[in-house]
């Protein structure tokens, strides 16, 4: 025991560990925690049948239209994977028990656990995000569509999974402690953004709409679009996670 | 580490669990917190671990390396015990050999390949306390660490809380048991009618609170401390 005191306030003890470190381990543990519980296989469950109806209709014809079909469906994915995404950080949030969630606040700093937590959550998202649109971005390819629309089809699905996120995020246990409550809302937020990303609101929204709107225009049009889609995506999912965070400060 | 005129409630419009809370924790000490079920015991431990911040009032001077031990652990992970302790102790960033010797005293070598949720509720428990003491900490929180441990665990806990002591750890343990009245030098701290008072109060006493004008208080406080009362203002 003497020798443990020593180690830990002789000037020559180990520093502490870096924040990054810390961080990746909170990580790792909340991840693990994740695909070895049930809980991971609802939402790839979930995108195996998405999936399976998206590729029941293949895309054909000349390679113009290749390129128009595969633009299409890849916008039409990261759509359809938004509420997906927000039901798989939501079940990565709520894997831990509370009880956990409180001796890991304390064991890796409450907001070094948060952080780590929303980071878990969107790895595991982005990562069912990008499963879905692989097939479709390596047709457009072989289709002859450009370095830059290719760029922008591939961005599409993360940008969803950020939002989704933020969503999974606002309805884990931690805030909204009500399962049905949380479902209840975790859907509504993800058809309000199809609703008002179709009306006069649209600035409230992800705008899902508008990336497929553009993406119906045709990949010139929606390069071009991307910049303004991205910034609003990323604000939205900014005041979601700033929300989120603000809660949490009275909801460990 | 202290605790300046700290209130806590769980919700906006919820009843005050605890108020106008005032505490030094002092350094290298042991800290007994006893109190009727239902007092603020837990959240008191949650507000000193760090869980919770306090809803008014403030919390200075905490120490950077806390471990805390929940009242009940949370065994529903999926995870053996070993690899559990080894993941608290990477995010520690303490050598995973320190899981080996905190397991070993505890006598839980032989159980660091089950489970979590095939554990008994005692050995859950000793792993919700072997987490904690892996953390080198310089403030020990332990919610009734005594409940559900084998004789032998229950024996030792106490010379381990004191040598933990002795080495410049404040431990503050809620213990509804008594297992700490035996060693000398506990400070005392009781958690009743939403405030903590420090020190013993003898059986025959209790705490009565009286409401009042703002502007009469103190001259009440003086009038009952002239009686002999042991008064404050809140």
């Amino acid at each position: 025991m003497t020798a443990r005191l020593d180690r830990r306030r002789s000037p020559l003890a180990a520093p502490p560990l870096p924040l990054r470190r810390s961080t990746v381990a909170v990580m790792r543990y909340q991840l693990s925690g994740y695909v070895r519980s049930v809980r991971a296989l609802h939402p790839v469950l979930a995108l195996a049948l998405l999936l399976a109806i998206m590729f029941s209709s293949p895309v054909g014809g000349t390679p113009a239209e290749v390129r128009q079909g595969t633009v299409n469906a890849i916008a039409d994915a990261a759509v359809l994977v938004f509420p997906i995404c927000a039901w798989a950080a939501r079940g990565l949030l709520d894997t831990e028990p509370d009880v956990q969630r409180y001796v890991s606040a304390v064991t890796a700093g409450r907001r070094r656990a948060l952080i780590a937590g929303l980071l878990s959550a969107y790895v595991f998202s982005v990562v069912l995000a990008l499963i879905a649109p692989i097939y479709l971005l390596a047709m457009a390819a072989g289709s002859g569509l450009g370095v830059q629309a290719m760029l922008v089809c591939a961005a599409l699905s993360p940008l969803s999974a950020l939002g989704a996120t933020a969503v999974g995020a606002l309805t884990s246990r931690a805030v909204i402690p009500s399962t049905g409550t949380s479902i209840l809302v975790l859907l509504g937020v993800c058809a309000l953004n199809l609703i008002f990303g179709m009306t006069g609101l649209r600035f409230l929204a992800v705008p899902m709409i508008d990336w497929m709107r553009s993406a119906g225009h045709g990949p010139a049009d929606l390069t071009h679009a991307f910049p303004e889609l991205a910034a609003r995506t990323l604000a939205w999912t900014a005041i979601a996670i700033a929300l989120y965070v603000r809660l949490r400060r009275t909801r460990p | 580490m202290q605790l300046e005129q700290v209130a806590f409630r769980y919700r906006r419009r919820a009843p005050w669990v605890l108020r106008d809370v005032t505490l030094t924790v002092p350094r290298g000490r042991l800290i007994e917190v006893s109190g009727a079920n239902g007092a603020g015991k837990s959240t008191l431990l949650r507000l000193l671990a760090g869980v919770v911040p306090p809803v008014r009032g403030q919390v200075s001077d905490r120490p950077p390396r806390i471990g805390y031990a929940p009242e009940i652990f949370p065994a529903a992970q999926p995870f053996t015990a070993g690899a559990y302790l080894g993941h608290m102790a990477r995010i520690r960033g303490v050598d995973e050999s320190t899981v080996g010797e905190w397991a070993a005293r505890l006598g839980f070598s032989g159980l660091l390949g089950t489970r979590l949720p095939d554990l008994s509720k005692g050995s859950a428990h000793k792993a919700g306390l072997i987490q904690a003491l892996i953390a080198e900490p310089e403030l020990l929180v332990l919610d009734e660490p005594f409940a559900g441990l084998d004789s032998e665990t229950r024996a030792a806990l106490p010379s381990i809380l004191s040598a933990l002591t002795a080495e410049g750890t404040s431990v503050v343990v809620s213990d509804h048991q008594g297992d700490l009245r035996k060693l000398p030098d506990v400070v005392r701290w009781r958690v009743s009618g939403h405030t903590v008072t420090v020190g013993d109060i003898p059986d025959e006493h209790t705490i009565v609170e009286v409401t009042v004008r703002s502007d009469e208080a103190d001259a009440l406080v003086e009038r009952l401390t002239a009686d002999g009362y042991h008064a404050r203002r809140r």
